[in-house]
């Protein structure tokens, strides 16, 4: 509470506003425009996400993908304004449309306020990767999903109970009577993913964020899990923002794909598009480096060399530069590359698909006006 | 196995014998763990882990062994290298010489030698590497318990840092300094610096970010190549298992299920379980999600205390019929090679992942 006195949180201006005036797509849920979360910490600024845009399509999935150290969980959780001190959301929008046709702007409220406590659970809920840490281990998962159904609906415990049995129907938890009234330990990992997902569509979010919600299951779990959030996906026309770092995953579920590295959205495109004709060469690199099932011959896999740098040492220019196999000195580790948009709903943010030359002497004016 | 054929040695004890291009052949290995329940700690049963497993490696090659989590792989493993003491069955090992030892009955003493011949990698690189040693300490720590000369012991963690790919300097680091995919090849290094023959790998890439794990899965690839070593690859990745294996084990509630070589295996499944496994696996291509053909796995798998009847698979399989419930399918070889233990091996049709170039 002390930290809260001294820090400004939220930004100025008012949240609210009018659909027209924010300019949403009626297509999309949710715009990021520009989100830029940093963490102030004792040895420097952390720039964990630093410039993101991209749109959730009402009832699609889309997948974000990176490595870690990408900030594609840090996204997500700005998304619910769930940032931990000493990180906090420096600029940029987070649009979210309410069911009643509202616009917000999740980046201006106060993250101990009660509009994003409305909004958390309601509107958009998360499915963690690790149920056992995100589900409490003293109380029957029963309970948990009763007290999330009764923070944001009028019901009686009766109602609340029989609610909660017919989420973990509907995510076929076997004998979901029995198993209401079951500790966490009691269920085997498949099962608390199940618990887990019951919990987070139980008051009908219009987002369901999943980060690396498989990640830490069977293969065989994962793919009866990822069945059931298409399922109910299909059902309920929610939105479902999949994070994970397996492309495989993606390619299964997802309508469309962000690409992210180092803070940044490289590229994004539907799925189909991003395997077939991926444009960034990070893009392409991780395609090529995955082993793929029915490649039989002793082969080497194409690498990406290097590793992901720490984000508080962020490479000059593009953040792949020095890892990238079509770097061009002189260009990529001088400027920054900007978002191109190539088609509707796609685009990259590469010099290879830029205009250099002029992107060259905006840069050149600006340093001579600088001085 | 015929093969075996007992000598009578001067000490009066059996020796067995393996093939010459075995390394290591379990037979009848069986590793539970006792049950104890209610105030007296009576011994109520036991979760048979590893359950009377018959696999034999052969020098040179990369073995796969796959399975989901709770079917023993990791439990295989580490009876191998000994961090286990089975408790039943043998672990048949060949040394260079020839010479043919059972590493379950050894003591500590006596397994020594063998140590150093046959090595693991973990799968976590971060609690795996004690974070008060240097990394020289860690890769140095089990040449100086063999008796090596400390000069010795000096270049040789310089050559084995060199060759999985750091520098030589960093000989002095702790391994808090470094990622997670270079902690991994502190790992490697530590596990070829006795020059051991066969390499246990327990998800050791698993853990690893896309890019890093490509890295990895190379290294260990060139690192094999130069040194002749030989690696039982425990994974649950599939994809990672068919890159990297010559053949492949499958494992289901602490037995093998199907043994062949990775052709064979991937293409043309002739266990219902390692199809289903197979098509769990999800594809890196939007395209071919749409051509889902072979049923889901429903299900879990079979608590290992208290396994089904009969085939252990029966439950969860498509294809069970009433044998499958009563008797239970041994381990046998099809006339194409492969090992598989289910009763309808050749009459079910079963449907692998085609090659592709």
């Amino acid at each position: 509470m002390l930290l809260r006195k001294n820090i400004q949180y939220g930004r100025p201006g008012s949240a609210v506003l009018d659909a027209d005036a924010a300019g949403m797509r009626p297509e999309n849920l949710v715009e990021v425009r520009n989100l830029q979360t940093h963490f102030f910490t004792d040895r420097g600024i952390v720039k964990a996400v630093d410039g993101v845009s991209f749109a959730v399509p009402k009832g699609k999935t889309i997948g974000i993908v990176g490595e870690s150290g990408s900030g594609k969980s840090i996204t997500a959780r700005s998304l619910m304004s769930l940032i931990d001190p000493p990180g906090r959301i420096v600029s940029g929008e987070i649009l979210l449309e309410r069911q009643d046709g509202q616009v917000i702007d999740i980046a201006r409220l106060d993250p101990f306020g009660s509009e994003i406590r409305a909004i958390r659970g309601a509107d958009i809920a998360l499915i963690f990767q690790e149920p056992m840490a995100a589900l409490s281990p003293v109380h029957t998962i029963g309970n948990q999903i009763i007290e999330m159904i009764q923070i944001h609906e009028d019901l009686d415990d009766k109602a609340a109970r029989d609610k909660a049995i017919e989420m973990l129907r509907r995510v076929d938890m076997p004998k979901a009577e029995q198993r209401i009234d079951a500790y966490t330990f009691e269920l085997s990992g498949g099962m608390r993913q199940r618990a887990m997902i019951a919990m987070a569509l139980a008051c009908r979010p219009r987002l369901v964020i999943a980060d690396e919600p498989t990640t830490a299951l069977d293969v065989t779990t994962q793919a009866t899990i990822l069945d059931l959030l298409r399922e109910l996906q299909e059902r309920d026309q929610m939105s479902v923002m999949f994070i994970t770092h397996d492309l495989g995953v993606v390619a299964e579920i997802a309508d469309e794909v962000a690409v992210m590295y180092l803070g940044r959205v490289v590229e994004r495109g539907p799925v189909d598009e991003i395997f077939e004709q991926p444009m960034h060469p990070y893009t392409r690199a991780l395609i090529r480096s995955i082993p793929k099932l029915g490649v039989r011959g002793r082969h080497r896999l194409e690498a990406i060399s290097g590793m992901v740098p720490h984000p508080s040492h962020r490479p000059q220019g593009c953040p792949f530069h020095d890892r990238c196999p079509e770097f061009m000195p002189g260009v990529c580790d001088r400027i920054v590359p900007p978002v191109e948009k190539i088609a509707e709903r796609r685009d990259v943010s590469c010099l290879l698909h830029s205009d250099v030359e002029a992107l060259k002497a905006a840069s050149e004016q600006e340093t001579t006006s600088d001085e | 196995m015929s093969e075996t054929t007992p000598q009578t040695q001067t000490t009066g004890t059996v020796q067995p014998t393996l093939d010459t291009d075995e390394l290591l052949r379990l037979e009848s290995l069986c590793v539970h763990f006792p049950i104890y329940k209610g105030l007296l700690r009576r011994h109520t049963g036991d979760v048979r882990a590893v359950d009377d497993v018959n696999l034999s490696v052969k020098k040179g090659e990369v073995l796969g062994l796959v399975g989901e989590s709770g079917c023993g792989k990791t439990t295989t493993g580490r009876s191998i290298v000994r961090i286990l003491k089975p408790t039943s069955g043998k672990i048949l090992y060949q040394e260079e010489q020839g010479k043919v030892v059972d590493l379950a009955k050894l003591n500590d003493r006596q397994l020594f030698k063998y140590r150093a011949d046959i090595r693991m990698v973990f799968q976590d690189p971060f609690s795996s590497l004690n974070p008060r040693l240097t990394v020289g300490d860690i890769i140095g720590e089990v040449l100086e318990i063999q008796g090596w000369r400390k000069s010795d012991i000096n270049d040789r963690v310089q050559y084995l840092l060199e060759k999985v790919g750091l520098r030589p300097e960093y000989v002095g680091r702790f391994p808090h300094a470094f990622s997670g995919g270079e902690r991994q090849r502190i790992g490697i290094a530590r596990a070829l610096a006795t020059n051991p023959r066969l390499v246990v790998a327990d998800e050791s890439v698993s853990a690893l970010d896309v890019s890093i794990q490509a890295q990895t899965i190379n290294l260990l690839q060139d690192l094999q190549e130069e040194f002749g070593l030989t690696y039982l690859f425990v994974a649950h990745d599939l994809s990672v298992v068919e890159h990297i294996s010559d053949r492949v084990a499958v494992m289901y509630v602490g037995k093998i299920v199907e043994v062949a070589d990775k052709d064979s295996l991937f293409g043309s499944p002739k266990h219902p379980y390692t199809e289903a496994l197979l098509h769990s696996v999800p594809k890196p291509d939007p395209k071919r999600r749409r051509l889902v053909s072979v049923p889901k796995l429903k299900g879990e798998v079979a608590d290992p205390a208290n396994p089904p009847s009969g085939c252990y698979f029966h439950p969860r399989c498509p294809y069970a019929q009433d044998r499958c419930k009563i008797e239970r399918p041994a381990l046998r070889k099809l006339p194409s090679g492969h090992q598989v233990a289910c009763h309808f091996a050749e009459e079910l049709d079963l449907e692998g992942i085609p090659a592709v170039e």
